[in-house]
C-alpha cells in the first residue's frame, strides 16, 4: 500500500520555511508546497487512516474517497493558482495565513469524524481572519470582527451539536445523520449553514470578502463555503428543505448584485447565488444532484477565482472598485479583458465552459425530482448570473463610458494565474467527462451537449443579453451602499458586546476597589498593632502610631530571650 | 449604426437560429412540458432580466439601497 502522506501537512510544514525565507527562496516554498500537497492528495491511498481512540469513539484523520479526493485535488489546485497569483506579494505573514487556512480546509475534506472536521474549521476561521485583516484597511479590521464574530456563533453551534451527538451516544463519523438525533443535529446544521453563508446568516461573505487583500479573496472564495458544501453533502444529502432554501438563496444573491457597485461585493453576492445551487443539490439528494453539487463546486472555485482575480487585476491596475468610478478598461488591459470573460461565461454556463457541464447537473436533478419552483428559482438565477457577471459588471467595467483611467502594468504573475484557471474552465467545459469521472457516485450519464440543452442554454443568455441591453442605461451602478440582513444584528450585537465588556470592566473596577480598602484596613493594623488599641484615633500617622526602631528592637530582643526561656523551661535545651 | 443596435441585431439572429433549430430538432422527452415549447427559453431569459432588475429596483427604493456616507467605514 502505498505510504500516506496528508496534503494539510505539507502546507502546515511550508508555513514556518516562508516565515524562515525570503526572496526566491521563500517564492520557490511557495509554489512547491500546493504541488506537493497536490501530489499527495492524488497519491493518498482510499480508505482511512490515522484512527486514534478518545474517550470510546473512533477518530480518523484522514478518509480518502472520491468525495474527499475531488475537493482535495481542486483546494490544492487553487492554492496553487492563489500562490502563483500573489507571488509579487512580500507579506510573508498573509502568506502563511493562507497556507494555514488551505490546511484547515484540507484538513476538513479528509476528515472521517465531525471532531477532525472541527479542528479543521476552526484553524480556517482563525487564518482566514487574518487574510481579511491583511486587506489592511480600517473596513477590513471591522469586517474581520463581524467575521470572526459570526464564525464563532458557527462554531459554537457545531461544538455543541457534536457534544450532543457524542452524549447521546451516536457515533461521530461523518455520515449522513439521523434526522432524530434531535437537537445535535439541528445544531450541527446550523453551524454548517452559518458557514455556507445561507441567508439570512451570509452577511459575513459580502462584507469580508470584499475587504480582504486583492491576493487573499481569491482564497477566501475557494474555501469555507466549499467546506460547508462538502459537509453538508456527507451528513445532509436528501434534506428537502435545503433545495428550497439553496433555491431561494440562489436568487437572493442575484437580487442584491443589481444593487451593487462595488465590483467584489457583486461578485461575492454572485458567490452567495452559485453556493445556492450547491445547497439545493444537496437538498434535491438523488445521485445526479449531489453529483451536481460536488461538480459545481469544483468548477465554481475556479471561475470564481478567475473573476475575483480580474477584479483584483483591475483594482491594482487602476485603485478603483466602484462601477462608477471604473470604464473603458478594455483597449488598456484587453488580456484581463479578455481573462475575466472567460470567467464571466463559465459561470454563465456558456457552452464549452464549465459551468455549462456542472450547473445543469443540478438543476435537471430538481426537474426530475418533480421540484418544479426549484427549477424555476434556479433558471431565474441564472438570468441573473448572466446579467451581473457576463453583462453588467464587464459593461461597465471594461466596455463602458471611458473614464480615462491610465491603470498601471501588472505584474506577469497575476496574468499567469488568471490563465491557468482560464485554461482549466475552458479544459473541463470542453472534456466534462475528465470531471464526471471523478465524481463520488459514479456512473454519471448525464451528456452536456446534447441539442436541446446547448440551444435551450443559448436561447436563455441571448434572452437576458438583448433585454439587458435594453435596459442598460438603468443598470449602471449608483454611489450607495446595500443594506443587507447583518444590518439588522450589526448595532445590537455591537451594543451587547459592547455593554458586556463596559460591565465586566466595571466589576472588575468595584472588584480592585473593593481589595483595596480591604487591604488598607489590615495593613494599618499590621502596620501596628497600637491601631486596633485606639479606635477612635485620628487616621495613622507614622510618626505618631510606629513605635521608635530602638524599642522595636528592645522588643524583639525580650521576644527571642522569652521564647528560649520557654524552650528551657521544657527542658528541650 | 451605434454598437448596440448592432448587437441587438446579431442577438435577434441567434434568436431566430436557435429557435427554429429547436423547432426542426426533436427535443429531449424529459421534464415538464413547456421545456418543449420552441422559444420558451428566449423569453424566460428576457422577463426573467426584467423581472430581477425591476424587482430589485423596487426594493432598493424601499431602503435597501443607501448614501456611502450614512454608513461610515468605522462603523460596528
Amino acid at each position: 500500500m502505498q505510504p500516506l502522506l496528508h496534503p494539510a501537512l505539507v502546507l502546515l510544514a511550508a508555513a514556518p520555511l516562508v516565515a524562515m525565507l525570503r526572496g526566491h527562496a521563500r517564492r520557490a516554498v511557495l509554489l512547491a508546497a500546493p504541488l506537493l500537497a497536490m501530489a499527495a492528495a492524488l497519491g493518498a491511498p482510499a480508505g482511512h487512516h490515522g484512527v486514534v481512540d478518545l474517550a470510546g469513539q473512533s477518530l480518523v484523520l484522514v478518509r480518502v474517497d472520491p468525495l474527499s479526493q475531488l475537493f482535495g485535488l481542486i483546494f490544492t489546485g487553487i492554492t496553487f493558482i492563489g500562490a502563483v497569483y500573489a507571488l509579487h506579494v512580500d507579506r510573508g505573514g498573509e502568506q502563511i495565513a493562507t497556507l494555514v487556512y488551505a490546511a484547515g480546509g484540507l484538513g476538513v475534506v479528509y476528515a472521517g469524524d465531525w471532531i477532525t472536521a472541527f479542528v479543521g474549521l476552526e484553524l480556517m476561521g482563525v487564518a482566514s481572519l487574518l487574510i481579511v485583516w491583511f486587506g489592511g484597511s480600517v473596513r477590513a479590521r471591522m469586517a474581520g470582527f463581524r467575521y470572526i464574530f459570526m464564525h464563532l456563533t458557527a462554531g459554537a453551534l457545531l461544538f455543541a451539536g457534536i457534544a450532543l451527538l457524542w452524549s447521546s451516544g451516536a457515533g461521530l463519523s461523518l455520515e449522513p445523520l439521523a434526522s432524530d438525533a434531535g437537537l445535535g443535529y439541528s445544531l450541527i446544521l446550523g453551524g454548517v449553514l452559518i458557514n455556507a453563508a445561507v441567508p439570512p446568516v451570509h452577511a459575513w461573505l459580502t462584507d469580508a470578502y470584499p475587504e480582504a487583500s486583492v491576493t487573499g479573496t481569491i482564497l477566501l472564495s475557494a474555501f469555507t463555503t466549499k467546506t460547508a458544501i462538502y459537509l453538508l453533502i456527507r451528513a445532509f444529502p436528501g434534506v428537502e428543505a435545503l433545495a428550497w432554501v439553496g433555491a431561494i438563496m440562489a436568487v437572493y444573491g442575484a437580487v442584491f448584485a443589481v444593487l451593487e457597485n462595488d465590483i467584489r461585493r457583486l461578485l461575492a453576492y454572485h458567490i452567495v447565488s452559485q453556493i445556492g445551487y450547491m445547497v439545493a443539490g444537496v437538498g434535491i439528494g438523488t445521485a445526479l444532484a449531489l453529483n451536481g453539487a460536488a461538480a459545481h463546486a469544483f468548477s465554481h472555485i475556479l471561475y470564481k477565482a478567475l473573476l475575483l482575480m480580474g477584479a483584483g487585476a483591475v483594482m491594482q491596475a487602476t485603485g478603483r472598485r466602484r462601477l462608477t468610478e471604473l470604464g473603458g478598461l478594455a483597449r488598456s488591459m484587453p488580456v484581463v479583458t479578455t481573462l475575466y470573460l472567460i470567467g464571466a461565461c463559465s459561470i454563465s454556463g456558456v457552452p464549452l465552459f464549465n459551468g455549462f457541464v456542472s450547473k445543469p447537473l443540478i438543476v435537471s436533478a430538481a426537474s426530475d425530482h418533480g421540484l418544479t419552483g426549484v427549477e424555476w428559482l434556479l433558471t431565474i438565477a441564472s438570468v441573473g448570473t448572466f446579467l451581473h457577471t457576463g453583462l453588467k459588471l464587464p459593461y461597465f467595467t471594461f466596455f463602458g463610458p471611458d473614464r480615462g483611467l491610465a491603470p498601471v502594468r501588472l505584474p506577469s504573475n497575476m496574468i499567469a494565474a488568471m490563465s491557468l484557471a482560464a485554461v482549466a474552465c475552458i479544459g473541463i467545459g470542453i472534456v466534462p467527462g475528465w470531471l464526471y469521472a471523478r465524481l463520488p457516485l459514479p456512473p454519471v450519464d448525464y451528456l452536456p451537449y446534447t441539442a436541446d440543452h446547448v440551444f435551450s442554454t443559448v436561447q436563455l443568455l441571448v434572452g437576458t443579453a438583448a433585454a439587458f441591453l435594453l435596459m442598460r442605461g438603468g443598470l449602471g451602478g449608483k454611489p450607495t451602499v446595500t443594506l443587507d440582513t447583518d444590518r439588522l444584528w450589526r448595532r445590537p450585537i455591537w451594543n451587547a458586546v459592547g455593554g458586556l465588556a463596559r460591565g465586566t470592566a466595571r466589576l472588575g473596577h468595584a472588584w480592585r476597589a473593593g481589595v483595596n480598602i480591604a487591604l488598607a484596613g489590615v495593613t494599618d493594623v499590621l502596620q501596628s498593632p497600637f491601631h486596633l488599641a485606639t479606635p477612635a484615633a485620628p487616621p495613622y500617622d507614622a510618626d505618631r502610631h510606629r513605635l521608635p526602631i530602638g524599642a522595636t528592637v528592645v522588643w524583639i530582643v525580650v521576644g527571642i530571650v522569652g521564647l528560649v526561656l520557654a524552650i528551657w523551661r521544657q527542658g528541650g535545651i | 449604426m451605434p454598437i448596440a443596435t448592432r448587437l441587438l441585431i446579431a442577438l435577434a439572429g441567434c434568436a431566430a437560429v436557435s429557435f427554429v433549430a429547436e423547432i426542426l430538432i426533436q427535443p429531449e422527452e424529459h421534464g415538464a412540458w413547456w421545456h418543449g415549447v420552441a422559444g420558451f427559453d428566449l423569453a424566460i431569459g428576457f422577463a426573467g432580466c426584467g423581472l430581477l432588475v425591476w424587482g430589485s429596483k423596487l426594493l432598493g427604493q424601499l431602503g435597501l439601497q443607501q448614501p456611502e456616507d450614512d454608513h461610515p467605514e468605522d462603523e460596528p
